[in-house]
């Protein structure tokens, strides 16, 4: 086995870092653009299932179309937010997780608990079991 | 939480009304359910009729409330809602201007639907859904599907009708005539 100085293990060690760093800071950005995706996703989706209530003949803006705006926005924001200012930090990364999970349940509850919506969940645990 | 605030009903008729009979099969209860044709919730209405009639021993006449507003140009109640509720079997339409027809029977809320058992009496009132827009097993679809056995001894005579609570659009407003009321009593 061949042993290494100090001084290469260090630059080795250092070396490691720089790079997971970057990677998780490009794996960010990813799942960034995916937030923004599932936002806009999202206010399709109530768009297009539910995008009035009614009284009689009156109507007005569904429920569902506001979540999907404020409540999406929230999910798909923070992360964002937390991308640009730390990237590749464990922080950024557990938010992230937890927006993936609630953007799951936003889309399930916009579609009216529809079971094909339930396969983001399993989409979302593969890439969540990966991303760590 | 909106999802779950239950609408508007009022005590349903206690027996089959006579105006009604002529939709009354012999040995078969009879369904009767008020729909919004534009309300997105009742979507899971229709969804969780479709699961109660796919078994063929179930099914029964099923007379359905078609809000239309007292001055609707043609074409107002044509929606996919309505398409899909077409496609239940033994289903009879009924357009009800301003929803009174429906108010007569104890039914303000989109997706409320009364069963009769065959011999006329009352043995279910209700919502289908387990909340506004959401379709799948609940509690109140079930004890639809058990109302709708057929060879069982009716719900009415072991235990009086079960009311479950109706989660959809109101059907009626303040500029609805008498006999729709928007304020009701709420059930369960």
């Amino acid at each position: 086995m061949i042993e290494h100085s100090p001084e290469i293990r260090r630059r080795a060690q250092e070396h490691f870092e720089r790079s997971q760093q970057a990677s998780n800071a490009f794996t960010d950005r990813l799942f960034s653009v995916l937030m923004l995706v599932q936002w806009a996703g999202s206010v399709g989706a109530a768009l297009w299932f539910s995008p009035s209530t009614w009284e009689g003949a009156r109507s007005s803006v569904h429920p569902h179309v506001w979540w999907a705006l404020c409540l999406g926005g929230a999910l798909a924001l923070m992360p964002v937010a937390l991308t640009l200012l730390r990237p590749g930090s464990l922080t950024t990364r557990l938010v992230i997780a937890a927006a993936q999970s609630c953007f799951s349940a936003l889309l399930i509850h916009l579609t009216g608990g529809r079971i094909e919506t339930h396969f983001h969940v399993f989409g979302s645990l593969a890439f969540l079991a990966f991303y760590r | 939480m909106w999802s779950r605030q239950p609408g508007g009903s009022t005590s349903a008729p206690a027996v089959l009304p006579a105006s009604l009979q002529s939709y009354q099969t012999s040995g078969r209860p009879t369904l009767l359910v008020a729909v919004h044709p534009r309300c997105p919730c009742s979507r899971a209405t229709v969804a969780n009729l479709e699961r109660a009639f796919c078994a063929p021993q179930r099914r029964c006449p099923i007379v359905a409330f078609v809000y239309a507003p007292q001055d609707h140009a043609a074409g107002w109640s044509d929606t996919d809602l309505v398409d899909r509720l077409a496609t239940l079997p033994g289903l009879s339409m009924v357009v009800d201007p301003g929803g009174a027809a429906a108010a007569g029977l104890g039914m303000s809320t989109s997706g409320h639907v009364v069963l009769y058992d065959r011999d006329g009496r009352l043995a279910f009132t209700g919502g289908v859904t387990p909340s506004r827009g959401e379709e799948g097993d609940c509690l109140a679809l079930d004890a639809l599907i058990d109302a709708l056995a057929p060879g069982d001894k009716p719900a009415a005579a072991q235990s009086g009708a079960v009311s479950a609570s109706v989660f959809g659009c109101p059907l009626c407003n303040d500029t609805n005539p008498p006999g729709c009321s928007p304020v009701a009593e709420g059930r369960r």
